[in-house]
């Protein structure tokens, strides 16, 4: 058996889930990869694939130590039906925390969640 | 969440499949459940994409399909516990190799109680595990479903079914949990071994088929969302809980060593069971392939079945994982122990990440209708051209004022209406009778004015007259010392029939110089009313010498005069004063009347001076006599329409008549040429006749031409005229040109003389006597019967002309001649018939002219005589009572008398 583990319950401030700053990332890829893309139901999936890695890697890199990432991207065909995502989580309020964005233009919309989840 | 992520991300590494090919497989379930769908919205690329590539395995599909569900249908848990059957006897197999693999390894961390109950709670798992597995097929097809249809919708749904079997499947578990833990061992002993058994059997197939569907879940986890992974991390969760559970149980409760015999026996039996079963088990991989991963799974069951058949082999590999895995999830469980001692969990709000309307479906037509920016703005439907139509009755609607204080019109008005046009028409009514009115009252009331100013002038003393004449008891003088009169003598004098107290008087035209200097050369016809003699009521203007005139039968309002000239003129006299020439002279204004009509311009009717000018006596119906008044109906009837006869010195007579026009053109008649403008009468000529002819020649000889002086028409029988000629004969005639006896009437002694015939009058009383009077003084009285005289009187004038001769108007035997030395005879035929009653000598002031007047009305007859001096001053002599009032027997005397005679 190992020695009596240690666990971070709280992280430090700077290292907490700033949802605005991953906002922000997440903004710049979208634009980025999604400005002026039609949608095509081929390529959609193996798009929603790359953005969400391109997403969670870039949030890797923000500094979040000890978080835990789950990256969601749906990317929809606009036409004129109604969208309703939501999300609920069971967490620690403390620490843990989300960040989403909405992308949309003619064709498609594209919704990217990150949720990001301490591990003490 | 505590790291279940890692567990699963870990999972998806281990692809087997390829991914196209679970695509296929994917869409062609997806296709099918999509062709009884309905969608949503417009068609999706999606959805053709796939619908074009679906119609190849159309048929494929259906038949795996079927095969698929078939299995499912049958049951619940009966289906999933049929296969579980050998599945879970080559678990059992492989867990009781295991379990003595184990065993022979011996373990230094677990007891061989732990070992097996560990087992038992895989097997549980295991087969909670396929379950879930067969569940999520069926929740897969029915997540294909759900992509057709709102995604999120379904999930949630297929989200509540899956908490709802987890929850059934929680539950299970707890019962056989509780059944666990309640039973004591030695239940569990007797009847659980081969429960235990077949759990854990089931729970190490659950394992491999995760492992082996594992890949097909994580490849569909691409399609699908995260409720599969919620499934996946629940199934994990629900593990861990077990693992926490088994490892509080683990650590609480020591195993007795008895429970692993028993278990041992447990497993020699499945054993031997497992060698019966496995031909059967043979059979069946070989009669279906229901799906591939079931066989597969099958085919891994199976080799290790027949590697537990061929010798006991113990598969390292698989422990090895368990290992690794029962390590990861104890040490898990004591993590996550730890930290939820600290830590609270809390349920965060829903986090709404993203709400997109759906488009309504007008703005979906305008994104297809063209540019997205046009907007359907504007509509005709010829709004503006509505019609409106009103159909009520007609308000009336009219505007008063009034005001206060009041003014002097009123205090209240109407402004359309003017106040004349009310007044004019009251006016219009008024006016016509107002002036009639007026007429007549003014009349009245200028004779009883009259009357005043004579009784306050006789009451001042002027009673001394100058002729007091002895038949006369009193006189009236007309007021002829007018300006205009002055200087004129009086030549006639004459009476209206029908209205006696009217005369008129004709002045001579002047030849003083002091008189109105227009009118000089002009007669005057003096119109007077008896009893109003200050001032004449019509002064009628003559152009030429009057020789003769009379007034209209009936209400005189018409003159009639004949000139020397050879015209007949008459006089309306009801035209307004205003049509006529004023004249101002000296302070009184006087209308001077131009004739109405006069023959002037009527061509060749009278050669020479009119000497008689008659009006011919309508016949009226009954007889009434010379006394009838034409009352105003009658003439009304007759429509003033009568026949005047003029007569010239030829002896040419002329019958006229006399028109009324309707109505008078102020412009004048261009037809008409003698007719003055305005003027509404006029005399039409209808006959002319000579009467001249029965003059025997032998006497023209003599005598020169013979002359017709006088005119007079037989009261009874207007036919029948009778001339006086200059030959002292009075010729009779008819207008009709019949023989009319006797032919003449002349003096007893001779039949002609060349004496002229100066009057003829008929007798007011006895039409059928006239009295001839001539220039050598004789007078005659005839019959018309007797061309010879019932009496003659040679000498009653004394060899003087009689210049007149009238009857008396009330006593039929009393008659007046004025001779021209200015006597005035008188004679009563009943009193003497030979001579005069009275006679009078005027020599002052000589007289002229001489009419008869009088009215034998009841209550008051007068009678008398007008005189018309040389000076111009008409007097009227009112006779006494002996010469007016008439006896009663007095006709009668004189028609003896005349009869005597013959």
């Amino acid at each position: 058996m190992e020695g009596p583990d240690t666990y971070l319950i709280r992280p430090n401030y700077q290292h907490k889930f700033k949802p605005a700053v991953v906002k922000e990332c997440i903004r710049e890829t979208v634009k980025a990869r999604l400005s002026e893309v039609q949608y095509d139901p081929d390529e959609v999936s193996e798009l929603t694939r790359t953005l969400a890695d391109c997403v969670k890697n870039k949030v890797k890199n923000l500094g979040f130590h000890r978080y835990k990432f789950v990256v969601q991207v749906t990317i929809g065909e606009q036409r004129g039906q109604g969208v309703k995502m939501s999300s609920r989580c069971l967490w620690d309020a403390d620490t843990d925390n989300y960040a989403e964005d909405v992308f949309m233009n003619e064709s498609l919309f594209c919704a990217v969640a990150v949720f990001g989840s301490y591990f003490y | 969440m505590v790291a279940k992520c890692v567990c699963a991300q870990k999972r998806s590494m281990d692809d087997t499949w390829s991914a196209a090919e679970l695509k296929r497989r994917l869409s062609r379930r997806k296709e099918q459940e999509r062709d009884t769908k309905q969608h949503r919205g417009g068609e999706s690329a999606e959805r053709r994409h796939r619908d074009s590539r679906g119609d190849r395995d159309h048929r494929d599909r259906h038949g795996e399909r079927r095969d698929s569900g078939a299995e499912e249908r049958r049951g619940d848990r009966d289906a999933r516990a049929e296969p579980e059957r050998p599945e879970d006897a080559n678990r059992r197999a492989r867990d009781s190799r295991e379990g003595r693999g184990k065993r022979d390894k011996g373990r230094p961390k677990e007891g061989p109680q732990e070992e097996e109950d560990r087992l038992k709670r895989k097997e549980d798992r295991e087969r909670r595990r396929e379950e879930r597995d067969r569940r999520r097929h069926e929740e897969r097809r029915d997540d294909h479903d759900g992509r057709e249809r709102h995604e999120d919708r379904k999930q949630s749904r297929e989200e509540r079914e899956q908490y709802r079997k987890q929850k059934e499947d929680r539950e299970r578990r707890h019962k056989e949990r509780a059944c666990r833990d309640e039973k004591p061992r030695r239940e569990r002993e007797e009847e659980g071994a081969e429960e235990e058994r077949a759990e854990r059997e089931r729970r190490r197939e659950a394992v491999e088929r995760r492992h082996s569907s594992s890949r097909e879940s994580k490849a569909s986890h691409r399609h699908d969302t995260k409720t599969s992974k919620a499934e996946d991390y629940e199934e994990d969760f629900e593990e861990l809980d077990e693992d926490d559970k088994d490892g509080e149980e683990e650590n609480g409760n020591a195993e007795v060593g008895e429970e692993v015999k028993a278990i041992q026996r447990a497993m020699g039996e499945e054993n031997e069971r497992v060698r019966a079963s496995f031909s059967t088990f043979s059979k069946e991989e070989e009669e279906g392939k229901e799906k591939p991963e079931w066989s597969r799974v099958k085919h891994s069951d199976e080799k290790e079945s027949r590697g537990s058949q061929r010798g006991k082999f113990i598969d390292f590999v698989a422990a090895k994982q368990r290992e690794v895995s029962k390590k990861v999830a104890i040490k898990q469980r004591k993590r996550s122990a730890e930290l939820l001692r600290l830590i609270d969990l809390d349920f965060s709000t829903t986090f709404s990440l993203l709400d997109l309307p759906p488009v309504s479906e007008y703005d979906m037509y305008i994104r297809n209708f063209g540019a997205a920016n046009t907007k359907q703005a504007y509509v005709q439907c010829n709004e503006e051209n509505a019609d409106r139509d009103i159909q009520t009755e007609e308000v009336d609607l009219s505007d008063k004022w009034t005001q206060h204080p009041a003014e002097q019109s009123g205090a209240c008005g109407d402004p359309n209406q003017s106040h004349e046009t009310g007044k004019m028409i009251g006016m219009n009514f008024d006016s016509r009778r107002l002036a009639a009115f007026l007429r007549a009252a003014s009349q009245v009331m200028s004779v009883l004015l009259e009357e005043d100013h004579a009784e306050r002038s006789s009451f001042q003393g002027r009673t001394a007259q100058k002729d007091a004449l002895s038949f006369s008891d009193g006189s009236l003088q007309l007021n002829t010392d007018l300006p205009f009169l002055r200087g004129r003598a009086v030549s006639r004098v004459l009476f209206s029939q029908a209205q006696r107290h009217r005369l008129l008087s004709v002045h001579e035209p002047s030849a003083s110089t002091g008189d109105v200097v227009r009118h000089r050369g002009c007669a005057v016809i003096c119109v007077w009313n008896m009893w109003e003699p200050s001032r004449p009521q019509k002064i009628l203007l003559c152009e030429s010498e009057v020789q003769c005139c009379c007034f209209s039968p009936g209400k005189a309002t018409l003159v009639f005069a004949g000139t020397r000239i050879g015209s007949v003129a008459l006089w309306d006299l009801r035209e307004p004063d205003g049509n006529h020439h004023r004249l101002k002279v000296g302070e009184d204004e006087w209308t001077f009347r131009r004739p109405t009509f006069s023959t002037d311009a009527v061509p060749s009717v009278h050669f020479s001076s009119v000497t008689s000018v008659e009006i011919v006596p309508t016949t009226v119906a009954g007889g009434a006599g010379p006394e009838a008044v034409f009352l105003a109906s009658e003439e009304e009837l007759l429509g003033l329409s009568f026949q005047l006869a003029s007569m010239d010195d030829n002896g040419l007579l002329n019958l006229w008549v006399v028109v009324q026009l309707p109505k008078a053109n102020e412009a004048g008649s261009q037809t008409d040429l003698g007719l003055r403008p305005g003027g509404k009468v006029k005399l039409l000529h209808s006959s002319a006749c000579v009467t001249a002819k029965g003059v025997s020649p032998s006497h023209a000889d003599k005598t020169g031409p013979p002359q017709s002086l006088h005119l007079k028409f037989l009261p009874t029988d207007p036919s029948h005229f009778f001339i006086g000629t200059n030959m002292g004969l009075v010729s009779h005639g008819t207008t009709q040109g019949l023989k009319a006896l006797p032919k003449c009437y002349s003096s007893q002694q001779l039949a002609t003389r060349l004496v002229d015939v100066t009057a003829i009058q008929f007798s007011p009383f006895r039409p059928h006597l006239f009295l001839v009077g001539c220039s050598d003084g004789s007078v005659r009285l005839h019959e018309v019967s007797r061309d010879k005289p019932a009496a003659e009187w040679t000498d009653g004038t004394a060899g003087e002309e009689v210049v007149s001769l009238q009857w008396s108007q009330t006593r039929p035997a009393v008659f007046c001649v004025l001779d021209a030395a200015s006597r005035l005879h008188i004679w009563d035929l009943l009193k003497s018939d030979t001579a005069p009653v009275v006679t009078e000598q005027l020599d002052a002031d000589r007289l002229t002219a001489m009419a008869a007047f009088g009215d034998a009305g009841q209550q008051n007859t007068y009678s008398g005589i007008a005189t018309a001096h040389h000076s111009g001053k008409i007097e009227m002599h009112y006779f006494t009572r002996e010469f007016a009032i008439r006896s009663g027997h007095e006709e009668n005397a004189l028609e003896g008398m005349i009869v005597e005679s013959f």
